[in-house]
């Protein structure tokens, strides 16, 4: 640091909230990497217990469920979202939540009552002195070190393509979409299916012998009992364990006529199957999603091109379980980003093409940076697309979290917190403070 | 040299002494059941032990005292409420009480506000409303000017405003109340300046933003077409540029002969010197312009003279004549454009032409009848003779681009294919028999001229 600069951090030991559809990230802010994540999937049993935490929800007990606290992005299950902070407050970091300011992240379309329960939660449960609600876009684009950016973000439940200029999200050209690596996983489901392979998941292994390729598994099952719920959520370990594996983006529109390379896959049972287009065509269906039209299609809103922060009824229905499917309105990523960026103001476009960050877990697919590269450079011709894909796994996932690290750590921001104070002065209309604050 | 001298030479001892001390120090008698390896490294013969000190790393030390920080709360008069949020601070820092340093990081931007009664008077319009000017102004406050976000966010019920619909209202509203408030001569500096910066021109914008928009859809295809036009365009441009250059250069050497319509100016021997003189003056304008530093330049010479303080002189400096007049040869001067130093032969001195040329303006002179070797080189031969040599290089010259122009035609006429055929010497004969037949209507034989002949 050399002497003319001025450091800009003030820690002052706030504590950074960043909750997502599939993990739940929370640490101190000025950290480079939250201390505990959990996931956003809790074990519940009949009398109410909770459980929280890879080491307990990944074991099968007797009775217990395995439900979702967050869809979407949104906080669906109030009591066990607070469940689950207390959890990682007391127990992993070891805080008393009333000392320390908390920073919670939002994504942008979170509806309003979303908005005002998450601030009553944090000041009426916990008991935080001083809280902020962050946008997620742009707390990702502060981990770049950008402030303005077009963020791509393609994570468990969404996919969406955000403009953010100056550290605001704009509205008119934030698309969403429910089309990310929960679809994947469905459809890595169905191919398996088809090719008659039922996936054993750990649990039920209690021990293998090997095998040759594509020979049937030799086993022992294990005598456990599980819930379905359960079941699907440990099905869903080994479709991520493929997708980590196997999944290999094509870096032009996939055609079977052209190389593949095909690889074994070794399945918790032991069996070895070895996957060819599949590869391909499975990370495909982000770029072209609507090529199989064979998938079932279910009556629930989904969110296609441009979304709107607006208060609507709609809103209800989507926070009703989400079961992501592809329907004929889903878009590819490049179809997502050209109606976003057609809707920003021309003098902004340029600056955004030179800043196109990606973040999201499911963006760690291999290839996948490469192939959004090229098929950007096709629609937007010229030099000016630059992407900005960070190769580090921390920072690709936990990119809000850190945004929010940082943010809440700069010495400028301790301005902006929303204080007990403000909020017991303020009275009923919290939205408008909310609305008023932040922004 | 006895034995004993050997002896001493070598240090041996005495023959006497016989090697009687046999090393009976063999040590210890290895015992039975140890091998004699096992034995070598045990007891008297064990191997020299590595020594290791129990030693740590030095403390480090430092010669200043653990400094003392504590968990201090402060408060950031940036904000309206009275949250204390806790920092570790030095103590000595901590106890005084100095301002909290993020604060002079809190710009407000100024954004002129309008009272009532100013809104009334002037800042009436019937697109917008008061409501919808204040809502504007709130949001330009909120967003401290950042005119894309507030696009973005404006929301009013029934309208729906573009960005230069929203720039236009402000910096209109802005620059009348800032000129009501201050008549603009008595603005200071910083005003005035202020009211420069909102100068907005909405159907520019609106123009400039519409053409970037179709910039920015151009497809790719329509870009390749652009730039392959401009290539194009960029290609026509030099190969003009070149033909220019190549006409210049045919040009030039035509130059060296005056066409005028008059040519009687210059039957009389007046006329032809006038056009040497010409000539050479033009030669001696061009030839003293570029190697400008080896002779005095009369440009040059005349400021050099000029700028010498005695300016009243400059005036009258005796003017110098640098080309000949028509009286000269009656005077006996000459001008040469190269002088020669010495004696010479003159013969010698004629300049010679270049080597490729050579044999071709000695055939030439040989067809008119000139011999190439001057035979009486006296002053005005030699000079007709350099005349003769270099009207026949540029002739040579001429030949030879026009032949190529020819060639380069004659290819254009083929390439193009020849459409016309020439017409056939018959009907042009024939043409030419009735014109001449019916046209005089004179079958006197003066009049009719005979077809051979034609």
């Amino acid at each position: 640091m050399s002497g003319n600069a001025f450091y800009g951090g003030d820690e002052v030991s706030a504590i950074v909230i960043d909750p997502g559809s599939k993990w739940t990230r929370i640490g101190f802010s000025g950290e480079d990497i939250p201390k505990c994540v959990l996931p956003s999937n809790y074990g519940e049993f009949e009398n109410g217990r909770r459980l929280f935490g890879e080491e307990y929800i990944y074991q099968p007990h007797k009775g217990m469920e395995i439900k979702r606290s967050i869809s979407n992005g949104w906080i669906q299950h109030w009591d066990a979202t607070l469940d689950l902070w207390q959890y990682a407050l007391k127990e992993r970091l070891k805080t008393d939540p009333v000392e320390h300011p908390i920073l919670v992240t939002e994504p942008f379309d979170n509806p309003s009552e979303n908005r005002v329960k998450t601030l009553e939660m944090v000041f009426e449960s916990l008991g935080s002195p001083a809280t902020y609600l962050a946008r997620q876009e742009t707390c990702a684009a502060f981990a770049s070190g950008k402030g303005t950016a077009c963020l791509i973000d393609v994570g468990y439940d969404r996919a969406s393509v955000s403009a953010i200029h100056d550290g605001f999200v704009l509205q008119k050209p934030y698309n969403v979409q429910q089309f990310a690596g929960a679809a994947l996983d469905e459809i890595i489901a169905g191919t398996l299916g088809q090719k008659g392979y039922e996936t054993t998941p750990k649990y039920l292994v209690r021990s293998k012998h090997p095998v040759g390729i594509g020979e049937p598994p030799k086993y022992e099952r294990a005598n456990v009992e599980a819930t379905e719920s359960f079941h699907r959520f440990q099905l869903e370990r080994v479709y991520d364990e493929w997708k980590e594996e196997c999944a290999l983006t094509s870096d032009v529109p996939f055609d079977s006529n052209g190389t593949i390379i095909d690889s074994e896959f070794e399945f918790p049972d032991g069996a070895r199957v070895v996957f060819g287009a599949d590869r391909y065509q499975i990370p495909e269906r982000l770029f072209k999603p609507s090529e199989d039209t064979t998938m079932d299609e279910q009556d629930d809103e989904n969110e296609n091109g441009k979304d709107e922060d607006k208060d609507e009824d709609e809103d209800d229905e989507e926070k009703k379980g989400t079961n992501n499917q592809v329907t004929k309105g889903t878009l590819g990523l490049s179809q997502l980003f050209q109606n976003c960026i057609s809707e920003c103001d021309v003098d902004i476009r340029n600056s955004l093409f030179n800043n196109i960050v990606v973040c999201g877990g499911t963006s760690l697919l291999q290839g996948f940076s490469f192939r959004l590269q090229n098929d950007l450079s096709k629609i937007y011709p010229g030099n000016r697309l630059k992407i900005h894909a960070s190769g580090h796994i921390i920072e690709r996932s936990y990119a809000s979290w850190l945004g929010g690290s940082i943010l809440s750590s700069l010495g400028t921001f301790h301005q902006l917190w929303i204080s007990r104070q403000e909020y017991d002065e303020h009275g009923a209309d919290r939205l408008a403070l909310i609305e008023k604050r932040c922004k | 040299m006895s034995g004993a001298d050997i002896r001493d030479v070598f240090e041996l001892p005495p023959p006497g002494a016989v090697n009687k001390q046999k090393p009976k120090s063999q040590g210890e008698k290895r015992p039975e059941g140890i091998s004699r390896e096992l034995f070598s490294l045990l007891g008297e013969n064990s191997a020299p032990l590595a020594i290791y000190q129990k030693k740590f790393k030095e403390k480090p030390k430092s010669n200043q005292k653990a400094k003392n920080w504590v968990w201090h709360p402060f408060r950031n008069p940036s904000r309206g409420d009275d949250l204390a949020l806790h920092h570790w601070v030095l103590k000595s820092e901590a106890e005084s009480e100095a301002p909290y340093k993020f604060e002079k990081f809190n710009t407000i931007l100024f954004i002129q506000d309008y009272t009532d009664d100013e809104y009334r008077e002037l800042l009436e319009d019937e697109d917008w409303s008061k409501e919808e000017t204040d809502y504007l102004f709130k949001l330009c406050r909120e967003f401290d000017l950042r005119f894309f976000v507030i696009a973005d966010r404006y929301q009013w019920p029934g309208k729906n405003r573009t960005l230069e619909d929203l720039k236009d209202r402000f910096y209109a509203v802005s620059r009348k109340t800032l000129t009501a408030r201050n008549p603009i001569n008595g603005m200071t500096a910083a005003q005035s300046s202020l009211l420069n910066s909102m100068e907005y021109n909405k159907e520019q914008e609106v123009i400039r933003k519409n053409y970037l928009v179709g910039l920015a859809s151009r497809t790719p295809e329509e870009v390749a077409e652009e730039e392959a036009l401009f290539i194009e365009l960029k290609r026509i441009e030099s190969l003009q540029s070149k033909l220019l250059s190549d006409r210049e250069e045919v040009l030039k050497l035509l130059d060296e002969q005056k066409s005028t319509e008059d040519l009687q100016s210059f039957h009389t021997s007046a006329g032809v010197s006038g056009l040497i003189q010409d000539m050479v003056n033009a030669r001696r304008v061009t030839k003293t312009e570029d190697p400008a530093t080896n002779y005095s330049a009369p440009s040059s010479g005349v400021s050099s003279s000029v700028s010498t303080p005695a300016r009243s002189f400059a005036l009258n400096a005796p003017k110098v004549r640098y080309g000949p007049s028509p009286n000269d040869a009656k005077s006996g001067i000459s001008w040469h454009e190269k002088l020669h130093s010495g004696c010479f032969v003159r013969s010698q001195k004629i300049p010679a032409v270049k080597a490729s040329l050579v044999q071709k303006v000695h055939a030439t002179m040989n067809e008119l009848g000139v011999s190439s070797r001057l035979i009486m080189p006296t002053a005005k031969v030699s000079e007709k003779y350099v005349e003769l040599q270099n009207t026949i290089v540029i002739l040579l010259e001429l030949k030879r681009q026009l032949d190529r122009f020819s060639q380069e035609s004659d290819i254009q006429g083929r390439l193009n294919g020849s459409k016309k055929r020439p017409a056939s010497p018959d009907t042009i004969e024939d043409g030419r028999n009735k014109k001449l037949i019916t046209g005089s209507g004179d079958t006197s034989r003066r009049n009719v001229y005979n077809n051979d002949v034609l």
